[in-house]
C-alpha cells in the first residue's frame, strides 16, 4: 500500500448566507469528517459568556443563583473569542477573571421608581469592552417587529425593587457548558439520490399515483400536469422516512422507487446564537478542528504509543508462534 | 334522536363532558382513557401530588417548612375539556380579574424519543440532555425553614431564674461553625451555610448552648429571618434556606402516564441522535417502558403534542372524548412528519444514519420530590448503637446501609467466607468475651483479692473458681449480649471451645 493516498479534496459551496443562519453542501468526504465539524460547532468553538456574576443588591423576586443563570445563557458577541485566553491558562492574572486577556466585566443596574414594571433586558447591562456586548436582535433582517424589541429580559421588577451586580464573561466552550455553545441547530443529510422505477410507475393509475405522491409527508415528487408523470421535485425534501417506500410496498408494487443516501455529500443548516456569525462559526470549526489534529501530531504520547504498539506487536507475535510450537 | 312524536324529556341534571366523570388530578392527563387504569391511578393520586410546579403565588412571604418550586414551570402543549374549564387561556386573571389564573400541570414540554441510549435507560431509568438541564430544565429551588423559640421575658410577667434565660445569640459554639451569624444569632441574608454550620445561634445566660445546627445533610442560602412572637408567651424566630438543583443522577421524573423513571445518565447534546431538523431529544426513555404497562396514551401525547408544535389545530386530549387516531396521523402528515411519529434520525457519535426510525415527540414531563441528594447515604465508620454496638440505621445519624439476610445469603452462596466474616463480624460489632474451658461457662472480667492484700482485675470463673484454662474468643457483641441476656433470666449458654 506504498504511496497510495487517501487524501480527499472536500468541496464547500454555499447555498444561503445569513448572519445567523448558514446552508451550504459538503462534498468529497465522509460522515466522520462531517459529523466531526457538527460536533466541534455545538461543542468546542469558543464564545464568551457571563460566568461570574457579584451581587450588590437583589431585591426582585427572583433569587441571586436565578439571575445568575439567566445572565449566564445571554448570548455575547465573541468575535473576540478565538484569540483570548481561557482564564484557567491566563499568566496575566492570578484565576480571579479580571485581567483584559481573558475576561469582559459587566455592570447592571436598575431600580424601578415607578408604579409601571420594568423590564431589566440585556441591554441594560453596561460592558467594559465595546467588542463584547449583548448580542442585539433588533437590527437584525429578521421578520420580527423590532419596534418592541428591548434585548433579552432577564427580571421584572415593580415599584421599589432593584437590582445591582457586576458580571465577569470568560472564554469557553459548549462542552463545558450549553451557555458557552455558538450553535443553536447544526444538523445535515446525506443527499438523496432518488430513482423512480419509470416502467412500473407507468402500470399505476392517475388515482394510485397521486395517492403514493400524497404518502410522502413533505414534497418531494409531483405528477406533471401535462404528461402525468411522477417527478422528483425536491429531492432534498426527503427525510429518510420511508413512507413513499412503505405506500408502494403497501401497493403491491415493492421497488416502485429507490432512494440511495449518496455517502460523500452532506447538506449542512447551520444556525447560530448570534455570538459570531454562522459563516465565522463554521471557519473556527475548521480552525478548532485543525488545531486538534496538530495536537494529536505533535504530542509526544502518540509517538510513544506507536512505539509500544510495535513493540507490543512483535511480542505478540512471538507468543503466537510458542503457541504453535506446542501443537 | 329518533324520538318522533314524544315529548321533549325534561332533564333537571347533565354531563357536561364525559370526562367530569374524573376528578381534577385525573382529568387533565391526557388520553387518560388509553391508559390501564392502574397507571392513571399512579398519575393522578402519586405523580400529580410529588411532581414539583410552582404552587403558590407568594412564595416570598411564606414560610414552609419545606417547599419546592419549579424555575420555568410550561404549560403542556395539548389542552384538556377541565384545564379549559376552570380558567380559559386568555383570562390571564381569571373570571373575578384579582387571583391569578391556577395552573394545573406540574411539568415542562420535554422533546422524548423512545430509544435505546447506550444502555443507560434500562430498567426505568432515563436519559437525559445535559445541555438541555444546563439551559434551565426542570431546574428547581427548594427551601427548608428552621425554627426556633425563646420565652418573652414582657410577656411572661414573672421573670425567671437569671440563669436560665434562654436568648437568641452569638456565642463561640463547640457544636458548629458560628461564622455567619451575626450578633443576634442569625446569619446575614445571603450567608452560605454548609453542613455542620449553627443556623440560629440560641444560649442561656449560663453560658450553656442551645444553638440549632444543620444536620450533615442539608446545606443551603440564606433566603429570609422572620422574627415573630405567639400567644403563649414566647418568641420565635425562623430562618429559610435556600437551595437551587439542577437535575441529577438518580432524581426521579414521571410522564404523565404513570411512567416513572430514575435518571441514569447525563449525555451531551453532541452525543444524542439528531433528527434532520437538528432536533436533539432532552430525554430519551426505553422502549421496554411501555408493552407491558399499557400506556399507550404517552405515544399518543407525544404524537399530538409535535403536531400542536408544527402549529396543528387539534389540541384536546380530554379523557373520553379525544381525536381518533386517525386525525392525530393526518396532522402529523400535513406538518410534514411521517405519520406514526417516527423520525429518521443520525448518530450523534459517528454521524451515520440509523437504520430503525426513533419514534420522537414533546411529552410533558414532571420532576417528582425525590431526589437522589436527598437520599444519598454512605459512611465509612460512624455512630453504633449503644446497645448492640452495631452501626445505627438512620442516614440523619449519617448511617450505615443494612446488609440484611439476602445480601448474607447471596455471599453464603458465592463461598465467599472470609468476606461474609468482615462484612457482619469486623466491620460491624466485633467483640471479645472468656470463656472457662473447664465448665464452659463464660467468665466474667471481675476485680478480686489475692493473698497478700492486692486488689487485680482479669477474667476469673465464679464456677470453677479460678484463673485457669480461661480462654478469649472472639465473638459478635450482638451474641454476648444475647448470653448475658439469657444469663440474667436464668439460662446459661454452654461454650464449647477448640485452638483454631
Amino acid at each position: 500500500m506504498e504511496g497510495a493516498s487517501y487524501q480527499r479534496f472536500p468541496k464547500v459551496k454555499i447555498r444561503e448566507l445569513k448572519d445567523d443562519y448558514c446552508k451550504f453542501e459538503l462534498r468529497d468526504t465522509d460522515a466522520s469528517m462531517a459529523n466531526a465539524l457538527r460536533r466541534v460547532m455545538i461543542a468546542e468553538v469558543p464564545t464568551i459568556a457571563i460566568d461570574l456574576v457579584e451581587i450588590e443588591v437583589n431585591s426582585s423576586v427572583l433569587n441571586d443563583e436565578f439571575i445568575a443563570h439567566r445572565l449566564g445563557l445571554i448570548p455575547l458577541t465573541s468575535d473576540r473569542a478565538m484569540s483570548m485566553r481561557f482564564s484557567r491558562d491566563c499568566d496575566a492574572c492570578d484565576g480571579d477573571g479580571q485581567c483584559e486577556f481573558c475576561s469582559v466585566e459587566f455592570h447592571l443596574r436598575a431600580k424601578c421608581i415607578n408604579d409601571q414594571t420594568l423590564d431589566v433586558t440585556s441591554k441594560d447591562l453596561y460592558s467594559s469592552d465595546h467588542t463584547v456586548v449583548p448580542v442585539d436582535f433588533s437590527d437584525s433582517s429578521s421578520g420580527f417587529d423590532n419596534t418592541e424589541q428591548r434585548g433579552i429580559i432577564i427580571v421584572k421588577l415593580r415599584r421599589g425593587q432593584e437590582l445591582r451586580l457586576r458580571a465577569i464573561a470568560r472564554k469557553g466552550i459548549g462542552k463545558d457548558h450549553a451557555k458557552w455553545s455558538p450553535a443553536a441547530t447544526v444538523t445535515f443529510m446525506y443527499e438523496p439520490e432518488i430513482h423512480i422505477n419509470e416502467e412500473l410507475m407507468e402500470t399505476l393509475s392517475l388515482e394510485e399515483k397521486t395517492s403514493w405522491v400524497e404518502s410522502s409527508p413533505t414534497k418531494v415528487f409531483d405528477i406533471d400536469p401535462n404528461t402525468q408523470q411522477v417527478v422528483v421535485v425536491d429531492p432534498e425534501a426527503y427525510t429518510y422516512d420511508d413512507e413513499v417506500i412503505k405506500k408502494a410496498e403497501a401497493m403491491g408494487k415493492p421497488g416502485l422507487v429507490e432512494i440511495y443516501a449518496k455517502e460523500d455529500s452532506f447538506i449542512f443548516t447551520v444556525e447560530s446564537t448570534g455570538a459570531i456569525k454562522a459563516s465565522q462559526l463554521l471557519l473556527n470549526a475548521i480552525e478548532v478542528l485543525k488545531q486538534k489534529l496538530d495536537a494529536v501530531r505533535l504530542s509526544e504520547d502518540t509517538v510513544e504509543a506507536d512505539e509500544q504498539f510495535v513493540f507490543h506487536g512483535r511480542e505478540s507475535f512471538f507468543l503466537h508462534s510458542t503457541v504453535f510450537d506446542k501443537y | 334522536m329518533e324520538s318522533e312524536g314524544k315529548s321533549p324529556v325534561k332533564y333537571t341534571h347533565c354531563e357536561l363532558d364525559m370526562s367530569f366523570l374524573l376528578g381534577l388530578s385525573c382529568a387533565i392527563i391526557p388520553f387518560a382513557n388509553h391508559d390501564h387504569a392502574r397507571r392513571v391511578l399512579y398519575q393522578s393520586e402519586k405523580h400529580s401530588q410529588q411532581a414539583i410546579g410552582f404552587s403558590t403565588t407568594n412564595p416570598n412571604i411564606r414560610v414552609d417548612t419545606n417547599t419546592h418550586q419549579l424555575y420555568y414551570p410550561q404549560r403542556p402543549l395539548f389542552r384538556t375539556m377541565l384545564s379549559d374549564s376552570l380558567g380559559k387561556p386568555g383570562y390571564p386573571l381569571g373570571h373575578n380579574g384579582i387571583v391569578p389564573r391556577p395552573e394545573y400541570f406540574n411539568g415542562q414540554c420535554a422533546i422524548v424519543a423512545v430509544n435505546v441510549h447506550l444502555g443507560y435507560n434500562q430498567e426505568d431509568s432515563l436519559v437525559m440532555n445535559r445541555s438541555s438541564l444546563e439551559r434551565g430544565m426542570f431546574r428547581s429551588e427548594h427551601i427548608r425553614s428552621y425554627k426556633a423559640e425563646v420565652d418573652n421575658k414582657e410577656a411572661l410577667g414573672k421573670k425567671p431564674k437569671y440563669e436560665d434565660t434562654v436568648n437568641f445569640g452569638k456565642m463561640q459554639s463547640k457544636i458548629g461553625r458560628v461564622d455567619s451569624l451575626d450578633d443576634d444569632g442569625f446569619p446575614f441574608i445571603g450567608a452560605n451555610l454548609q453542613s455542620g454550620d449553627i443556623v440560629i445561634g440560641k444560649c442561656a445566660e449560663s453560658g450553656v448552648d442551645h444553638s440549632i445546627k444543620l444536620k450533615h445533610t442539608e446545606r443551603g442560602m440564606v433566603q429570609k429571618v422572620v422574627l415573630s412572637a405567639n400567644d403563649d408567651g414566647k418568641n420565635f424566630a425562623v430562618v429559610s434556606l435556600r437551595q437551587v438543583r439542577m437535575p441529577c443522577l438518580g432524581d426521579k421524573f414521571s410522564s404523565m402516564h404513570g411512567q416513572k423513571g430514575v435518571l441514569g445518565f447525563l449525555e451531551s447534546q453532541e452525543n444524542f441522535p439528531f433528527t434532520i431538523q437538528g432536533i436533539v431529544p432532552d430525554i430519551v426513555i426505553n422502549p421496554h417502558a411501555f408493552p407491558s404497562r399499557q400506556t399507550p396514551g404517552q405515544l399518543l401525547e407525544a404524537a399530538l403534542g409535535k403536531g400542536i408544535a408544527c402549529g396543528g389545530s387539534l389540541r384536546y386530549a380530554t379523557p373520553f372524548s379525544t381525536v381518533s387516531v386517525d386525525d392525530i396521523t393526518d396532522q402529523l402528515h400535513r406538518a410534514g412528519f411521517s405519520r406514526w411519529g417516527n423520525e429518521r434520525v443520525y448518530n450523534g457519535r459517528t454521524g451515520e444514519m440509523i437504520h430503525s426510525l426513533v419514534f420522537m415527540g414533546p411529552t410533558c414531563y414532571q420532576r417528582l420530590t425525590h431526589m437522589s441528594e436527598d437520599k444519598v447515604k454512605f459512611r465509612n465508620t460512624g455512630p453504633v448503637h449503644p446497645l448492640t454496638r452495631q452501626p445505627v440505621a438512620d442516614r440523619k445519624r449519617f448511617g450505615g446501609i443494612k446488609f440484611g439476610e439476602m445480601e448474607r445469603d447471596c455471599l453464603i452462596a458465592h463461598g465467599a467466607a472470609a468476606n461474609l466474616h468482615e462484612r457482619l463480624f469486623t466491620l460491624s460489632d466485633s467483640s471479645q468475651m472468656h470463656i472457662c474451658r473447664k465448665c464452659k461457662n463464660i467468665a466474667n472480667v471481675i476485680q478480686r483479692p489475692v493473698p497478700g492484700g492486692r486488689k487485680i482485675r482479669g477474667p476469673y470463673c465464679r464456677f470453677c473458681e479460678s484463673v485457669e484454662d480461661i480462654v478469649r474468643v472472639n465473638v459478635p457483641y450482638g451474641a454476648k449480649l444475647l448470653c448475658q441476656e439469657l444469663f440474667s433470666m436464668g439460662i446459661s449458654l454452654k461454650f464449647e471451645t477448640e485452638v483454631f
